[in-house]
């Protein structure tokens, strides 16, 4: 289970205090653009730190002077794990190439090797999908499932395209109103 | 070195040899008795002496302003509260005459060679200051939280996140300090050194030897250029190689 309290911006009551079981492998919250669903996620990142949360920025926020596995190596030392998540994500042929040298959608799944490979108890993604054309997507959802079966760590994905996650059966949930209250949904 | 620097270095000397015929005075000598006084001190070994004590200055005074530029230009650009009290004293620092600092120097701590590599530092640790500051106030916020995030070490995060995104301001600083730094000592040594290419031009200047003057101008001037080609530029291009990455993609 995880819990956040209220969530203020400017004087502003963002989202509401709340909690969120996160037992089943996968969450996908959803909500309208600007509703607080990155505030959220920075929330739950700051408010839960025993359970060593690792959050998976929208921009992949690489480090462009480093090369892929430079930037694994910031998390982890391990040459064989790096290479074994690179190889399991498809992307071992790009290990010695910078960000700068690649598409948005495999930054996106180096982040979130990274996020992976730092062992975490807690794994946030921002917006995995958005600006991703649909074969990317079917790659990062295909690369996110291999994420959640190898390792089984708690995911919670925020995302304006919930259905894009629909083949990784997560629970859903919704931010609605404002103030901005989670709610268990339906896709 | 381009083509098009050579041929434009060597067109420089053309127009200087050809003006210098021209006016045919004593004041402005061509190349040729530029370059033969140049030789003939290099080979008495009297250019050697004087062109390493100033160049140990140089080193000496740049390096120590580096440090105080970089600790002031960090501890500035990291705290609005500090940056409000302190940056208007970094500009009056900035905007103070070098002749100035290096005449109080001198009359302070005597005609040593402390008060010598102190007047530079003193002005030109405000200039790096500048830069570095910038530099700072310009990091990414996203690389901040991803390293507070990801719980990097101090050292991790100087290594990987600060340096990285500093070192476009560092070379800059680098490159207008360096150059600046060896005028002054030029003019520190004139004032109150026994020895440096600025004392060796002071004693031309006494003696009306212009062609010695300007050979010993010229023989730091060279030495200056080799270190922007030969270490400056080169490592430049090596730390920021990745910045050419987006027109890969």
């Amino acid at each position: 289970m995880v819990s956040w309290s209220d969530c203020w911006l400017d004087d502003q009551l963002i989202v509401e205090a709340g909690s969120i079981d996160v037992s089943p492998a996968l969450s996908v919250v959803s909500g309208d653009s600007g509703i607080g669903k990155t505030t959220l996620l920075r929330a739950i990142s700051r408010q839960n730190l025993s359970l060593r949360p690792r959050l998976v920025f929208q921009e992949p926020t690489l480090l462009p002077w480093l090369t892929v596995t430079e930037n694994l190596s910031i998390v982890c030392e391990d040459i064989g794990i790096q290479e074994r998540w690179l190889s399991l994500f498809d992307l071992s042929e790009v290990s010695r190439l910078r960000p700068g040298q690649l598409s948005l959608g495999m930054q996106r799944r180096i982040a979130i090797a990274r996020g992976i490979l730092a062992r975490p108890g807690l794994l946030l993604l921002d917006e995995p999908s958005a600006s991703l054309d649909p074969a990317n997507v079917e790659r990062l959802i295909s690369n996110i499932k291999t994420a959640i079966s190898e390792e089984g760590v708690p995911t919670i994905i925020v995302t304006h395209s919930p259905g894009d996650f629909a083949k990784l059966s997560p629970s859903y949930f919704e931010l609605t109103g404002r103030p901005a209250v989670l709610n268990q949904s339906e896709i | 070195m381009p083509f098009s620097g050579t041929t434009s270095l060597v067109t420089l000397l053309i127009v200087w040899g050809l003006s210098s015929e021209l006016l045919q005075t004593d004041v402005f000598p061509g190349p040729l008795v530029v370059f033969a006084s140049l030789a003939r001190e290099a080979l008495s070994g009297e250019l050697w002496v004087h062109l390493s004590a100033t160049l140990g200055r140089v080193l000496a005074a740049f390096g120590l302003a580096w440090v105080v530029g970089v600790f002031i230009g960090v501890f500035l650009g990291r705290s609005d509260a500090m940056d409000r009290w302190f940056w208007p004293w970094v500009n009056v620092f900035l905007n103070m005459p070098a002749l100035v600092v290096i005449v109080i120097c001198y009359l302070g701590l005597g005609m040593t060679e402390l008060a010598a590599v102190l007047a530079v530092v003193v002005n030109k640790a405000p200039l790096i200051a500048v830069n570095v500051r910038d530099g700072v106030r310009q990091f990414e916020s996203r690389y901040e939280e991803f390293a507070q995030v990801y719980e990097l070490s101090w050292v991790q995060k100087l290594r990987l996140v600060w340096i990285p995104q500093l070192e476009p301001f560092l070379f800059t600083a680098l490159r207008t300090g360096l150059s600046l730094t060896w005028k002054i000592i030029l003019v520190v040594e004139l004032l109150g050194r026994s020895s440096g290419i600025g004392f060796q031009i002071h004693l031309y200047f006494q003696l009306f030897e212009v062609d010695m003057i300007l050979a010993y101008a010229l023989s730091f001037m060279m030495v200056m250029q080799l270190i922007e080609w030969l270490a400056v530029r080169p490592l430049e291009q090596h730390v920021q190689r990745w910045r050419k990455d987006g027109q890969l993609v």
